[in-house]
């Protein structure tokens, strides 16, 4: 059992992406209600445009990440803009597909901008071991991964749970008609969920280039992130905090014990039990079926 | 009534369903049918006629780094040939199609390139995509020099199937035999294994199994992860607990500057061995590590010798970045292949392409491989040997770290 | 007649590569039509297409070399409309995009358990088909298989068209527009979603089959989340509910790809060696297809059979005529 506390710790970087990634699906569904399929891909765009920045910025670490932030959230809001709005009130099956379209466009213009072959992400953050009490061994990198994952969504949590308009957006996500009877301006917070879906998963791809080189084929990131949206309830952003750590926890010890082979699968069978069991998740909430 | 316009729509469904697949036809005709009537020009040798070549890779799917590296490569070394005046006073004329990673795609490009009579067909970056393609392929008894062959379709030799890179089982060997000279001071060697999950895969895990049992070690920790896994922390630390004195390892470029990167986190600092597949220019400078060696059959852009430099020349000409992985392999297979058109005249039909291969016998190539490929009717791997490549910090480039190391299990 | 016409013309004019392309056209309108059968006529939204197609195919490769092709056909059918069976039993309690994600879980799961189980049995490159002989005819060139498969749509669009007019395409309908209401006037909910589930997967387990023994390759790698993707775009390009757009959407998704590289090939085979256009060009292909997609998606969600009713309500609107007459369909 030597195996369990490094596991847990092991899992915390991890839990750390799928949170991020995650976080961007459960806005974009409250707001909308459209099941993004491109959250993995736009990770990649991220990690690309961390890229790009940091060529532009002198390799600049902070100014590259702020630049990010601004560039990312633009995306966002143009993404929805230009691809979703026009198409409110389309069923479902439709939404996606074009969630699906924005992801293949992005993984055919990436390597047309950026080429095919693997670049490096220039950081300054050590990827040394440092060795807490308990065995436990993490990085600089690790450390300000987790860290900023944990800003990241508290700070938004933060926003739509104490200001005016982040009471806008649960309104918005729960009656969009009646929201717009009362004055809120529902494509607004579409929009913003966008712009913040697109922030997160940057950070997320970028987390993720820092660590291993940058090729145009990560977008497994976002299929990896469903399993925990699911568990943690598809409308709820505590939810897929808490549903990202018991993912990575519960990967890493299929990994330990059953096979890292084992990862993908027990993920998705963990989906499926609870899609079953529990479809609203740990933290969701009941969708009602009106006659 | 209604019946009727039900069923004359439906019939209207396939006729378009019909005549959608002619327009299909019609622009591949404009393209295939001026071939043919060029051909029959070429039975009294005009000047100027081109050989055809083909190839099929990932151009655009899941992974396109290593498709478009391997054209890229094929084109540097084929419009270089053509600037010198081509092969025996013909240029080449190269068709670069895209299988998308999908084998019934690799099937339709075959039938394409049989049409456009092409003489050979490079590329190969799939070997379930070969398997698929292989009864058309002998069918037109059309050769390929591919990059992804497994050790099954190389032992022993298949008709039209010939080598451009070692097959992922036959690295098992090499890894070893280098291993086992690092090891020569230490009484129990205790050997970590760390590969991916595929069927391909799976043959370097198996030789590497039998071959440490062979030499009496003690595999201390056997880990498989996915292709795709972002995160490779669990078994990272299952290998670190393990304490291994040596890792053997077969892992995408990506994957292994995660795996390596997190056994040094995790404080283990013992010589590490990666397969070809992830040994690309990238990751060894991004690791920087002392202790990280790769097994390539093929040198570096930094290397030196007189087909490095013109290496360099060709792929400065063509714009492409010559430390891109994968890139060399392509440029090889383009100079065994203008090796093989040398000998066979002009024209040289795809038949008559595959006896000169069965009895090419051995391809200089300037030192551009560590060794001179050998391919002949008993052989068609062609690479006989690797080299374990290792980062050198104090001249910023990758250097040569062992002997030759004969590949397979010979 | 103009049908028969065609296909002749198709079958005696056209290169091997042509017919090949064809026939995969051909058998991906027979795993649409299924899939239309359950997504634009049930309102169940699906991306185990893949997965079924993968099980049809791996049934193919263990019973055919045994049995023989029909059998081996008839199996893969068998099977898929099992598995197709316990899939259905999750959208008893799940709908809409959960069920969307129980679909993505059965792609996961299948893909994983035939990695594995082709690992195990040895197979490192996939699994290779022996010739299909039906009865005394031997299979062994395209166009013999072209024949079998223009017949073999023809029959299952038959067999399509016939359940979508009778009551299971009543009852199917129903629960799409609203499964709730459909139970209140009577229709067996549960009863006709397993319906629609086991013959949706029954026709693309024969699709899948066919395919292996077509191609003569089986291997898991191919089955992919991005080619359960492309059967959804094939239904919504044609047009959800609608038999002749899921030929058309299959056509259409199929030959683009063919049709728009050997096209950029011949329009670029100028452009010089080491060009941005030459060095990207499938990629241009890659975003062009899905640009078209997207075209269709934003100004033509009904799909392509619903383009003529639009111009005639367009036509009849610019007479002057009452517009409206073209009834909004159904959109799940």
């Amino acid at each position: 059992m030597a195996a369990l506390p490094e596991a847990l710790a092991g899992s915390l970087v991890l839990a750390s992406l799928y949170a991020l990634i995650g976080a961007g699906f459960v806005m974009v569904y409250r707001s909308s209600k459209v099941l993004n399929f491109a959250q993995g891909h736009l990770a990649l765009l991220g990690a690309y445009l961390f890229y790009a920045l940091s060529v532009l910025l002198h390799r600049d670490f902070l100014w590259t990440l702020a630049a990010l932030g601004v560039v990312s959230v633009a995306i966002g809001a143009v993404l929805y803009l230009v691809f979703l709005s026009p198409l409110a009130g389309e069923g479902p099956i439709i939404l996606i597909m074009i969630t699906i379209i924005i992801g293949a466009l992005i993984v055919a213009i990436v390597p047309m901008v950026w080429g095919t072959q693997p670049h490096t992400l220039a950081s300054p953050l050590s990827q040394a071991g440092i060795h807490l009490p308990g065995g436990i061994v993490t990085s600089e990198l690790d450390l300000v991964t987790i860290a900023t994952a944990v800003v990241v969504i508290a700070g938004f949590w933060c926003l739509i749970r104490f200001t005016t308009s982040g009471i806008a957006m649960r309104a918005a996500a729960e009656n969009p008609l009646l929201a717009s009877y009362r004055g809120v301006n529902v494509a607004l917070t579409a929009g913003v969920s966008w712009a913040f879906a697109v922030f997160a998963a940057s950070v997320a791809g970028t987390a993720y280039g820092l660590r291993a080189t940058l090729t145009p084929s990560i977008t497994g990131l976002g299929f990896a992130a469903f399993p925990a949206v699911v568990v943690g309830g598809l409308d709820s952003l505590p939810g897929a905090m808490v549903g990202a750590v018991l993912l990575a926890v519960g990967q890493n010890l299929a990994a330990t014990y059953l096979g890292g082979d084992w990862t993908d699968v027990t993920a998705y069978l963990v989906l499926l039990v609870v899609l079953l069991v529990r479809p609203h998740g740990l933290f969701g909430r009941k969708e009602l079926v009106r006659v | 009534m209604r019946t009727r316009v039900l069923l004359s729509r439906a019939v209207a469904g396939i006729a378009a369903l019909v005549v959608l697949t002619g327009a299909a036809c019609g622009s591949s005709k404009s393209t295939s049918t001026a071939t043919p009537a060029s051909s029959t020009q070429a039975g009294t040798a005009a000047a100027g006629e081109p050989y055809v070549v083909g190839s099929t890779s990932d151009l655009s799917g899941p992974i396109a780094f290593e498709g478009t590296a391997l054209r890229d490569g094929l084109r540097a070394y084929l419009s270089y040939v053509n600037q010198q005046g081509g092969v025996n006073g013909h240029p080449i004329k190269y068709v670069a199609l895209d299988d998308r990673s999908d084998p019934n795609t690799g099937i339709a490009n075959v039938k394409q390139l049989v049409g456009q009579h092409a003489v050979v067909i490079l590329g190969w970056g799939l070997s379930n995509v070969i398997e698929a393609a292989l009864p058309s392929l002998q069918q037109d008894n059309m050769p390929i020099i591919a990059q992804s062959l497994t050790g099954d379709m190389l032992h022993p030799v298949k008709p039209v199937l010939f080598g451009g890179d070692m097959s992922i089982a036959d690295e098992a060997a090499p890894e070893v035999s280098f291993a086992s000279g690092q090891l020569s001071n230490v009484a129990h060697p205790k050997v970590a294994l760390f590969t991916y999950v595929s069927a391909v895969d799976a043959q370097f895990r198996q030789a590497a199994q039998q071959l440490v049992k062979a030499k009496g070690w003690d595999l201390v920790a056997d880990q498989v992860v996915q292709l795709t896994a972002t995160d490779l922390s669990a078994p990272v630390a299952a290998i670190a607990r393990a304490k291994p004195d040596f890792v053997l390892m077969s892992l995408v470029d990506p994957q292994a500057v995660l795996a390596v990167s997190g056994l040094r986190q995790q404080g283990l600092n013992v010589p590490v061995v990666n397969y070809d597949g992830g040994s690309g220019y990238t990751t060894l400078q991004k690791l920087h590590d002392p202790n990280f060696y790769v097994l390539r059959p093929y040198g570096f852009a930094t290397d030196s010798g007189s087909g490095i430099a013109t290496f360099g020349a060709a792929t400065k000409a063509a714009g492409v970045d010559p430390n891109t992985p994968f890139l060399i392999n392509g440029y090889m297979q383009a100079v065994v292949l203008v090796g093989a058109l040398k000998s066979c005249g002009f024209p040289c039909s795809s038949a008559k392409l595959e006896n000169v291969m069965n009895s090419l016998g051995a391809v200089d190539t300037g030192g551009v491989a560590v060794a001179p490929l050998l391919y002949s009717n008993t052989d068609h791997a062609g690479i006989q040997d690797a080299r374990i490549y290792k980062w050198d910090t104090q001249s910023s480039k990758p250097v040569a770290a062992s002997e030759l190391l004969p590949v397979g299990q010979k | 007649m103009v049908l028969v016409v065609v296909a002749l013309a198709v079958l005696f004019r056209a290169s091997s590569y042509d017919i090949y392309v064809a026939n995969l056209a051909i058998l991906a309108a027979v795993a649409a039509l299924g899939l239309n059968l359950l997504t634009g006529y049930t309102g169940q939204v699906s991306v185990g297409n893949a997965a079924f197609l993968a099980i049809g195919a791996y049934t193919a490769v263990a019973v055919m070399a045994r049995a023989g092709f029909i059998l081996g056909v008839a199996a893969a059918a068998l099977a898929t409309a099992a598995a197709g069976f316990v899939v259905g039993f999750p959208s008893l309690r799940l709908r809409g995009l959960y069920l969307v994600l129980s679909t993505l879980a059965l792609q996961f799961i299948v893909a994983f358990a035939f990695e594995k189980y082709q690992t195990q049995s040895g197979a490192i490159a996939g699994y290779t088909l022996g010739a299909t002989a039906l009865g005394p005819m031997h299979l062994d060139s395209d166009r013999a298989w072209y024949v079998l498969l223009v017949v073999v749509l023809a029959m299952a669009t038959y067999v399509a068209w016939s359940l979508v007019r009778s009551k299971p395409g009543r009852a199917w309908i129903a629960i799409r527009e609203h499964d709730v209401e459909a139970a209140v006037i009577g229709v067996d909910v549960t009863r006709y979603k397993l319906l629609a589930f086991v013959i949706s997967s029954g026709f693309v387990g024969v699709a899948g089959a066919l395919a292996a023994a077509y191609t003569k390759h089986v291997s898991y790698e191919a089955y992919t989340l991005d080619l359960a993707v492309a059967y959804v775009a094939m239904i919504i390009i044609g047009g959800l509910a609608s038999i002749v757009g899921s030929i058309i959407g299959a056509a259409i998704v199929t030959v683009l790809p063919f049709l728009i590289t050997n096209a950029a090939n011949s329009w670029f085979a100028g452009a010089a060696a080491g060009s941005f256009v030459q060095r990207n060009l499938p990629f241009i292909n890659a975003s062009t297809y899905a640009l078209l997609v997207l075209v269709f998606l934003m100004f033509e969600p009904r799909g392509l059979v619903g383009l003529p009713a639009r111009v005639v309500s367009a036509a009849r609107r610019a007479r002057g005529a009452s517009p409206g007459s073209a009834a909004k369909q159904g959109v799940i």
